[in-house]
């Protein structure tokens, strides 16, 4: 028999905790579900000093919601995993129980590009997320001497996480050209990247590379003048001239292989050295986790700048499902500021549409201002064109909405 | 492995359990998954891929990516990421095809 | 305006093994309005079955295409998986029998190599069959292709020939001037063109009323368990004779929960594909779990040792179904300039090579596949025929 609630959210992230909150201090009945074991999501495993302000634990953040959650009477089902939604809306658990709701909120955040480069499949080697997991989260070294590969806002920032928990970073560099690495591997476009990089950036180490990519000098000169010795950011080495080519290691990562990249961006094989390492963390930038949005038979878009494929959405952030809303990074990859404040403004939509709410209008015209808010101040930009990828899609929903 | 002292997040105080990994016992805390208890004990080979027998450890750890499958009191291809151990709690590697058991 | 001597609508594996056909000589430009191969084509399983094809033109027309199969990986420089590792239809029960005997009969007098063989020499060949069965069929001339190598293997091949792929681009319009196509409107820009194939599959016939056609195909949906990775079980690919007789006989059948049939293979990296079922259901793709249920059963009762073997995911897809199982591969009526080329239910891949050959040929106006074209026109539909059953 389906267990009934006026909301199902999927997620329990700080997307799906901040329409959980919002929506049950209204009065709606709400079912939150998430496959870990505790709520939170990727905010656990946060901790950053915000600008002219304290440190950002987002343990605490996550267990203080948490505790509200609970206190508001949401129901949580935890470690279930959803399999499939039918219309119009029954939510299907992997132990077989079933939710039910006219309104669905798909918070299910996102997931790390992998970048398979010549060993990567040995244990020692994981995505840098998972890094982060471990050492904030679970307190484990994700191993005693790492070398991180990708240049990005979320790789920086868990070097600094990594060196906080006395982790020997041996060096940042920057994968090898293929299919699947790209611009990743250029440094010219590494380079123009630091310049997006936010002023407010959390750490000290965004913040050095975003003033000097800022550097006029330095975007000109560009490459050639980028010491191939790598410069030391916090201690640890960035190398923009170095790609790892190969991780080294049977049953467990030994080494990797690095070569430098020459001034035309090509790899100086003769330059081959092997840097001993136990563990191996790539970076390969974040995308959306939008399966059960296409399950639900939700029309998507492309938009390179929201991080990808995504469910078109309304300014209600509706899709184009009925009844199912989409919150958080499963809309385009940003902080967890921006995403709660996307979770609450659903919740708050939801509740209207209900006919919980007073002043309905006033209270959406609020929550979208913090939304735009949260974006603005974000001290941490994945994808430096985030704002026009966010007016694209409201262009493509009104272009369809026309039709 | 383990990050006792943290200069943000402070000290560890976790309870302690114990789990069996393919016949040997190890210490873990509660609350932490598999996967985390595993690697605080040198632990990184979760499971052998079934064609080439070649070894596979966690990668994404956040449940996405499947690659830390372990059989978990007889139940295979559970999620070392996203599952929270228990006192004896017997894990095991694994590198068979369910057909080749 | 971007211009083009030919625009194909629909980059799935008709529409890539078009393109490959075409792009010799002439310009040509596809539209896809997702990504390459991700509709019918990268939802059906990889079997190129010649036993279960009905007597006379059909079996003639797979043929054919075969034939094309046995040079194709060659042809276009990249593995597609094909094999020829023989097909089973296996015999559930003794009320099939009968039936059964009857059609490989016909099939060897088709020239097929198909024989009856005991349930004793089925299970020898295919261990994982259940005992219960009464027998089955097998040939050794059915093969096998991965489907999604197949179709971006052609991608890829076009892509060499200078073919310009649009993907994530929907046609909006076809504009037409004195009875002949002009150009294509799609979301992103007006293409002139002179020539329109429309391969758009189970999508066609809404591509056809855009030029004021209305096309006797619907959407028949297919769903297909995959399992997680196992050693090595299957030989070849199993249907069962259920799936003959939905088929064949849609009138006969006694199973009549969801359409359901098996069809079973496994895939080179260890995947099972477990199949299926066929059910007109619009463009909806939320297949219930009681289908899913449905088809697991069958499988399992046909073989027992897929008992423990876990589902990882399914997959939904909408074959083309015209009521007489044949393509339409016709130049369009009153239209100057419009051909389609869509239809082929759960044939597309055993029939994509023959179509890029057979509209290749349509539009040379060369007469070396008349004798085909003749029997795939669209004028073979009357009105009354146009509804399935």
């Amino acid at each position: 028999m389906p267990m009934k609630y006026d909301l199902v959210i999927i997620g329990a992230g700080p997307a799906g905790m901040g329409a959980a909150i919002i929506a049950a201090s209204h009065g709606a009945s709400v079912a939150l579900v998430d496959e870990n074991p505790v709520p939170g999501g990727k905010l656990r495993g946060q901790v950053y000093k915000e600008p002219k302000a304290n440190w950002w634990i987002g343990q605490e953040i996550a267990r203080n919601m948490e505790k509200e959650i609970k206190q508001l009477g949401v129901t949580c089902f935890l470690e279930r995993e959803v399999w499939a939604i039918y219309p119009k809306w029954k939510i299907m658990l992997n132990n077989g129980e079933q939710l039910e709701s006219d309104y669905v909120v798909l918070a299910t955040g996102a997931i790390e590009k992998p970048i398979p480069i010549p060993g990567w499949t040995t244990p020692g080697v994981m995505a840098i997320g998972a890094a982060q997991v471990m050492a904030n989260i679970h307190r484990v070294k994700p191993g005693n001497r790492v070398a991180i590969i990708g240049i990005d806002a979320l790789s920086l920032t868990i070097a600094y996480d990594l060196k906080m928990a006395g982790v020997d970073v041996v060096g940042i560099y920057l994968p090898p050209f293929n299919e699947f690495s790209l611009d990743k591997s250029n440094p010219l476009k590494m380079i123009a990247y630091l310049s997006s990089l936010s002023h407010l950036a959390p750490n000290p180490i965004l913040k050095l590379l975003g003033k000097l990519g800022k550097q006029a000098s330095v975007q000109k000169l560009g490459v050639n003048y980028y010491p191939p010795f790598g410069m030391r950011v916090w201690g640890i080495p960035l190398h923009l001239r170095k790609a790892v080519v190969q991780i080294l290691g049977d049953e467990l990562v030994e080494a990797i292989k690095v070569t430098t990249i020459d001034r035309s961006g090509e790899l100086e094989t003769k330059q081959e050295k092997r840097i001993p390492v136990d563990c191996v963390c790539i970076s390969g930038g974040l995308y959306p986790l939008v399966e059960l949005a296409n399950v639900a038979g939700c029309a998507f878009v492309y938009v390179e700048d929201l991080g990808g494929h995504i469910p078109l959405y309304s300014d209600e952030m509706e899709t184009t499902q009925s009844g199912i809303f989409v919150a958080g990074n499963s809309t385009g990859v940003e902080g967890a500021k921006v995403a709660m404040a996307q979770g609450e403004l659903v919740g708050a939509i939801i509740s209207n549409r209900l006919g919980l709410l007073k002043h309905g209008t006033e209270l959406i015209k609020q929550a979208k201002e913090k939304v735009n808010v949260a974006r603005k101040n974000a001290v941490i930009k994945f994808h430096p064109t985030i704002e026009s990828g966010r007016e694209k899609v409201l262009h493509l929903w009104n272009e369809k909405a026309v039709k | 492995m383990r990050i006792n002292k943290h200069p943000i997040l402070g000290k560890l105080d976790r309870k302690e359990i114990c789990i069996t990994y393919n016949g040997s016992d190890y210490q873990a805390y509660e609350g932490e998954t598999i996967a985390a208890a595993l690697l605080a004990n040198h632990i990184r080979v979760l499971r052998y891929s079934e064609k080439g027998k070649k070894p596979r450890g966690i990668y994404c750890g956040i449940g996405h990516c499947y690659e830390c499958r372990v059989t978990v009191d007889d139940e295979r291809s559970v999620r070392a990421c996203v599952t929270v151990v228990q006192d004896k709690m017997k894990i095991r590697s694994q590198g068979m095809y369910a057909n080749e058991i | 305006m971007e211009t083009a001597d030919v625009v194909i609508i629909g980059g799935g594996v008709i529409g890539t093994s078009i393109a490959y056909r075409l792009a010799a000589n002439r310009k040509v430009m596809l539209i896809e309005k997702g990504e390459i191969g991700a509709q019918t084509s990268g939802a059906c399983d990889k079997a190129i079955f010649l036993q279960s094809k009905k007597p006379g033109f059909p079996i003639k027309l797979a043929k054919a295409s075969r034939m094309v199969y046995e040079n194709l990986e060659e042809e276009l420089g990249m593995n597609i998986e094909f094999q020829k590792n023989g097909g089973m239809i296996v015999i559930e029960n003794e009320s099939h029998l009968d039936f059964m005997k009857q059609f490989v009969k016909q099939q060897n007098k088709a020239g097929i190599h198909v024989k009856l063989v005991n349930q004793k020499e089925a299970l020898a060949f295919q261990p994982c069959l259940s005992t219960t069965i009464a027998g089955a069929t097998y040939s050794p001339e059915d093969a096998e292709v991965n489907p999604l190598l197949l179709t971006q293997a052609f991608a890829k091949a076009v892509k060499r020939k200078g073919v310009i792929i649009r993907r994530h681009t929907e046609v909006t319009d076809i504009v037409i001037e004195n009875g002949k196509v002009v150009a294509v409107q799609t979301a992103k820009g007006k293409i002139a063109t002179e020539l329109v194939i429309n391969a758009a599959g189970p999508f066609a016939p809404k591509i056809a009323e855009m030029v004021g056609i209305g096309l006797p195909i619907m959407p028949r949906r297919g769903v297909i368990l995959i399992s997680e990775k196992v050693k090595p079980m299957i030989h070849g690919n199993i249907l069962c004779s259920q799936y003959i007789a939905t088929k064949h006989l849609s009138h006969q059948t006694d199973d009549t929960s969801y359409g359901v049939g098996l069809s079973l293979g496994q895939t080179e990296s260890g995947n099972l594909l477990i199949g299926g079922n066929r059910e007109f259901k619009g463009y909806d793709k939320s297949v219930e779990p009681e289908v899913l249920s449905a088809i697991a059963r069958h499988a399992r009762r046909i073989a027992p040792s897929l008992d423990f073997i876990r589902i990882i995911r399914t997959m939904v897809g909408f074959r083309p179904f015209t009521n007489d199982g044949l393509p339409i591969i016709s130049e369009a009526p009153h239209v100057k300039g419009f051909i389609i080329a869509a239809g082929h239910e759960g044939d597309g891949i055993a029939l994509a090579p023959i179509t890029g050959l057979l509209v290749a040929s349509l539009v040379d106006r060369d007469l070396r596949y008349k004798e085909f074209l003749d029997q795939l026109k669209l004028d073979r539909f009357r009105a009354y025929n146009v509804s399935p059953n």
